[in-house]
Parts: structure tokens; C-alpha cells; sequence
């Protein structure tokens, strides 16, 4: 299985607090993995990390086995973030000949495969469009759509990303066959989330879920491998929960998507996710299948409750 | 459908067709009259307005420069197209100045669009990273900075400082700024039209969404504050010939205003609305609210507080009127098109049938 996301590491400290605190996960090729724990653990942060929206304070991002985002922290900060990879920064300390462990020399050839500078102070902090220019798409946890624009609009903006035109060669409308091409795209997405016959309506009036819905549409118009979708179910009933649960099935199967999303309602995620991990004050306290999160002791403790509570 | 584009298309080459004819009329027998002084200027306001449009309106940078951009692109103008022989009487005071060549008229305003695009780059790198009023005040503040510099003897040679620049390239039918006004504005709205248009409207709506969305904020904010300068100065190259004389003292931050002023009242985020608006602005301003700084006796009573000055109380006072009570401006952020003015008149007609019908049955 292919690696698709990977996070190793990854500390997000704003001032005295500490937002996300070394947390290391891994999302693989066809997986739905759910990412889950109470309120301020940090999930959003994480995912803030992730697009680009924050540097990290510490660690690093790969996608498709390529590192996007790095941040080694020099100086006395290093002892503070040594992470799970004491080794990464003693080879980063120690002259070359030092070096005698063979092990410790095979991995790091491993990891300078993946990223030259992985033993460098080089920071590595692109803006959230390239990363989304990469091949990851997300949505937001209080929708962000574009009020003015229509349906049919708010989609076709998100396929600017993938012109071949520029400036002029758009404006004197040189770029037609393009802008038809995308156009057709657009179509043919609205189809298929079910959005077309309110195609031409403002986004804004549009009901709720159909706007979380469009928001998803939006992010697929980018040509994503990767989905991260930030609390989809928020403020849903229990009737358009089931609808969304169903629709982020239809989406996996029919565009052979990846998802990672943040999720409080417990029936979406144990129905849908492959795999759980959890997060409590930036630290991540579990992983595993539904099963094994469902009937893990700290997990339960940190945030399902006792079963009594959960099935209510 | 179809018989509507083609019923729309006869309507704007008619319509076309009128405004040209009314056009050449008033060149031919009404050329020095205040008509026409309001047209030449009315053109030339809309390509301000409509610059500045595309910047407030339809990229969301709450940008003030516009006075400076433009002051830019009328010296820039001035200056390289002032005749060799004549530099000599309006240099008087710096030695004929050390530009010692002419450009032709068209170069000339090309260059009054490049320059300030030029100066746009060179403030936008740092500015543009600011957000609403921070922006305002940053652009504000380069326009005042920039007509200091132009106005400083140390430049006198290049800028003859703060005399008059004369005697450059002009037109001389009506037709002149109304052809480059219609070409530049033209090119604005294809471009919001296209795919960068989209993503200009993206940026406006929601910067974090667009952002996430795969679109460069610091790239297209950037495209969208030169493309908004370059066209600027080239309203001001236009505003020099107009003038025929260019004094850096007349690009005021007032000016600014002014112009902010005819995007509001016209719309904010509507082309035809900053048109109509630069229009009906320049009519009142020059023409129509001309007779309240008029002291002479009116219907034989003496209105003791009409003198110079009074109109622009008036002026205010409309304006404080259009802020408060019609927020959307004449045209809010829609575009005039035949399909809206047809169903305009459908409803009126509709409403008077059931008023008709309501007064009927009872």
C-alpha cells in the first residue's frame, strides 16, 4: 500500500501552549482515517499544519513520499523537540565519520532519499496554495464559501488552479477549448454529488447540507489525491449525518479518493473510518481499528465516556 | 433564448450607433461647450473609476493610490512627449530640462500605463501583504510621498518641480479619450470575466478559502493592483491632455476621493455602475450644481449663502445621503444588461395589471 500523507513529529506550539505535541501519523493509499478527540486537542491545528495554513514549530510532512513542510528548530530547541528520532538530530550533530552504526547510517540514507535537505536547518514552509496545487484538497469546519458566486461558480474557481492560461491570453479569451473543457468538468462534478439542478442558485442560499456538500464538491474540483475534511457532519442532524456518511462512501468509491477527516459524531466515524487516531491536549493517545479505539481505556477516559453515555 | 442574444445584440449596436452619432454632433457644433467639457471628462473618470473598481470592488484591496498612479502616468506622459523645440520655454527655470527627446503619442501613453506600473510593483511587494485599512492608509500615504518627490527642486529637470508642464501631445476631438477609455475599460472586463476575474472575486469573498483553493494571494493581488495602476496613469496621461497642463499640486488625495466617491455612488463591483457614476459626478460637479456658488440674484430674492464654496456643502450632504440610505449605489454590484431592463419593465407592467385588477375588484 502506498504511503500517501505522512507526519512525523509534528509539534505546534503558539507561545506557552502547546497546540499539536509530537504527534506522528500515517495515511495510506484508499484510506478513510479518522482523526478524533474533545474540543482544543489540537485536530484543526493539526490539519492547519498540514495544508500549510501554520508552519509547524517542529517535524515534518511528507505527501506521496515527498517532504512539503519542514521545520528543525535549532540551538538550545533542539533537546526540547527531539521527538521519537533522537537519531535525526544526533546525525545532524555528528561530523560524518562519526557515524559508525550501520543502522543508524542505513536510515539515514532512507530519509535522504525522501527529503535532500532532511539534515539541514533548511526550513521548508510553502503557502497553502502550493500545497493544494500538489494534490491535497480540504474543506472547513464553519463552511468558507464564496458568498457572491454561484453554485456552479464557487466550483469553476476552484478549477483556476489547474489553467494552463495566463493573464492575457484569459482576459483576451485565447483560452476558450480550456474554459469549455473545465466547464464540462464542472458539469459533470455537480452530477455527480447531486448538486446540478441548483447549479445556477448563490451558494449562500443553498440549506446546510447541501453546502457542506458543495464545499466537498469545491475541494474535488481541485483534482485532489488526498481529502481532508475538517468536521463534515458539524451541526447535522442525525438523518443528513446518515445521507453525508453514505455520500463520503459514494466519494472514496467513485473518484478513488483518500480521506482524512476530523469528526465528532462517533456513529460516521466507527461506520466509515479505516483507521482512528486520537487526540487529547496535542498529544496523541491512541490509534487503531474502530474496534480497538472503541475499547481502548484511555480513549474511553479522554473522550467516548462510559458506554452508558456513548449510546445516547 | 437565441432571439434574445440576437434582439440584445441589434439593441447595443443601436444603442453604439446613437452615442457615436451624438458624439460626433457634439464635436462638430458644440466643441467649447460645457457638454462637451463634461463628456471629455466623464470619460476620463470612468476609466479611473473603473480601475480603481477592479481594485475595491472586485479584488477586495481597499487601495487609495489611485490620485498618485495617476499623477504618475500624466507626467510620464508630459514629460516625453513635450516637443524638443518647446522644452527650452517650459523648462524655463532648470535649462530645457535633460529629457532631450520627444515620443510619439501613442508610445507616450503606453509608457504613462507601464511606469506606474512599475511604482505599483516596487510598493506592492511590501503593501500588499496589509489588510483593509492598513492598506488604505499605505497607498494614501505613497500617492502624498510620491507628489512631494515629483514637486522637489532636486528633480526640477526631470519634473520641472512644481511648475506647469505644457505644450505636450494633444487631442483634439472628443472622440480621442472616449476611444481609449472604451479599449481600456473593455480589456478590464473581459479580464474580470475570464478565469483570473473568478479568482479576483474568490479573493474578495474569502482569502482563506481561495488560498486553500489552490490561488496565489500574493500573485493575483499583485496582477490586480498593477493591471488597476498601469490604467490608472493612463487615465491620467488622458486627464493631463484634457487639462492641457500638468501640475503635480492638482493630484490631491481629494482627488482620490473623488474618484472612491464615483465607484460608491455608481456600485461597488459594477463596471456600468462606476461609468454612470463618473458621468453623473463630473455633470453635477462641473455643470448642474454649478449655479449654487452662484451669488447673483436668483427669482429676484438674494440667497445670501450661495457663494462659492456652496455647492460643495451640497455636494456633501448628497453624499452623506447616498452612504447612509443607498449603500448599493445606483447599479450595486450588478451590470446593466437589455434582459434586466426588459424584466424590469415586465414587473412594472405586471404590478400596475394587479394594481389595476385590485382597484377592478373592489
Amino acid at each position: 500500500m502506498k504511503n500517501v500523507l505522512k507526519v512525523e513529529n509534528v509539534t505546534m506550539q503558539f507561545g506557552g501552549v502547546v497546540a499539536v505535541d509530537n504527534l506522528t501519523m500515517e495515511v495510506n493509499e484508499g484510506e478513510i482515517v479518522a482523526l478524533i478527540g474533545p474540543n482544543g486537542a489540537g485536530k484543526t491545528t493539526a490539519f492547519n499544519v498540514i495544508t500549510g495554513v501554520y508552519a509547524p514549530t517542529n517535524g515534518r510532512v511528507c505527501f506521496n513520499e515527498k517532504c512539503i513542510v519542514r521545520n528543525h528548530p535549532t540551538g538550545k530547541m533542539k533537546k526540547a523537540y527531539k521527538g521519537e528520532h533522537p537519531a535525526m538530530y544526533t546525525a545532524q550533530l555528528a561530523p560524518e565519520e562519526a557515524l559508525e552504526d550501520e543502522a543508524l547510517k542505513a536510515w539515514k540514507e532512507a530519509q535522504k532519499e525522501r527529503d535532500e535537505d532532511a539534515f539541514s536547518d533548511h526550513v521548508l514552509a510553502p503557502t497553502p496554495d502550493k500545497i493544494t496545487a500538489l494534490g491535497m484538497a480540504r474543506t472547513f469546519q464553519n463552511i468558507r464559501l464564496w458568498k457572491s458566486q454561484t453554485v456552479f461558480d464557487n466550483v469553476l474557481i476552484a478549477k483556476h488552479l489547474r489553467r494552463t492560461s495566463n493573464l492575457f491570453t484569459a482576459a483576451l479569451h485565447l483560452n476558450a477549448k480550456e474554459e469549455a473543457r473545465q466547464r464540462a468538468e464542472v458539469l459533470e462534478l455537480l452530477k455527480l454529488v447531486g448538486l446540478e439542478d441548483v447549479k445556477d442558485e448563490l451558494a449562500t442560499s443553498l440549506p446546510y447540507g447541501k453546502q457542506r456538500r458543495l464545499e466537498i464538491a469545491r475541494a474535488l474540483a481541485t483534482d485532489p489525491t488526498l481529502l481532508l475534511l475538517d468536521e463534515p457532519a458539524a451541526g447535522m442532524n442525525p438523518q443528513e449525518t446518515l445521507e453525508l456518511t453514505q455520500f463520503i462512501g459514494e466519494i472514496r468509491k467513485n473518484f478513488h479518493m483518500t480521506i482524512l477527516l476530523i469528526e465528532h459524531h462517533m456513529d460516521l466515524v466507527m461506520d466509515i473510518a479505516d483507521r482512528i487516531y486520537v487526540l487529547d491536549f496535542g498529544k496523541l493517545i491512541a490509534q487503531g481499528t474502530p474496534e480497538e479505539i472503541q475499547s481502548n481505556e484511555h480513549v474511553i477516559d479522554a473522550y467516548l465516556g462510559v458506554v452508558e453515555d456513548a449510546e445516547d | 433564448m437565441k432571439n434574445n442574444k440576437k434582439r440584445n445584440l441589434l439593441l447595443s449596436l443601436i444603442l453604439a450607433a446613437i452615442c457615436i452619432a451624438f458624439l460626433l454632433y457634439v464635436d462638430k457644433f458644440q466643441h467649447y461647450s460645457m457638454l462637451a467639457t463634461v463628456l471629455k471628462k466623464g470619460a476620463i473618470y470612468s476609466l479611473v473609476a473603473v480601475s480603481l473598481n477592479l481594485l475595491n470592488g472586485f479584488t477586495g484591496l481597499f487601495s487609495l493610490g489611485q490620485a498618485g498612479f495617476m499623477m504618475i502616468g500624466a507626467y510620464t506622459y508630459s514629460i516625453l512627449t513635450i516637443p524638443v523645440a518647446d522644452r527650452a520655454g517650459v523648462y524655463q527655470y532648470f535649462d530645457g530640462g535633460i529629457v532631450q527627446f520627444c515620443v510619439p503619442m501613442i508610445v507616450g501613453l503606453i509608457l504613462a500605463g507601464i511606469v506606474p506600473a512599475i511604482f505599483a510593483w516596487l510598493i506592492g511587494l511590501p503593501v500588499l501583504k496589509l489588510k483593509s485599512d492598513y492598506l488604505a492608509i499605505a497607498t494614501l500615504g505613497f500617492a502624498e510621498i510620491m507628489r512631494a518627490i515629483i514637486q522637489w527642486k532636486q528633480v526640477g529637470p526631470l519634473t520641472n518641480a512644481s511648475n506647469l508642464l505644457k505644450k505636450f501631445a494633444n487631442f483634439d476631438s472628443i472622440l480621442f479619450p472616449f476611444i481609449v477609455s472604451a479599449i481600456c475599460i473593455g480589456f478590464i472586463v473581459l479580464l474580470i470575466n475570464s478565469t483570473y476575474g473568478r479568482a479576483f472575486k474568490a479573493i474578495r469573498d474569502d482569502e482563506i478559502a481561495a488560498e486553500a483553493m489552490g490561488i496565489n494571494l500574493a500573485k493575483h493581488k499583485m496582477q490586480a493592483f498593477l493591471i488597476s495602476s498601469f490604467f490608472a496613469g493612463i487615465g491620467g496621461a488622458l486627464l493631463a491632455m484634457f487639462q492641457s497642463s500638468v501640475q503635480a499640486s492638482t493630484f490631491t488625495s481629494t482627488m482620490t476621493y473623488e474618484i472612491l466617491l464615483i465607484v460608491v455612488i455608481g456600485g461597488i463591483g459594477s463596471i456600468t455602475g462606476s461609468i454612470i457614476g463618473s458621468f453623473l459626478y463630473i455633470a453635477c460637479s462641473e455643470w448642474w450644481l454649478r449655479f449654487l456658488d452662484d451669488p447673483a440674484p436668483y427669482l429676484h430674492v438674494n440667497i445670501s449663502f450661495m457663494r462659492p464654496g456652496f455647492r460643495m456643502l451640497v455636494f456633501s450632504v448628497v453624499i452623506m445621503i447616498v452612504v447612509l440610505f443607498f449603500r448599493k449605489g445606483i447599479m450595486g454590484d450588478r451590470e446593466f444588461s437589455w434582459d434586466g431592463i426588459f424584466n424590469f419593465f415586465k414587473k412594472l407592467c405586471k404590478k400596475k395589471d394587479k394594481s389595476a385588477k385590485e382597484v377592478a375588484s373592489k
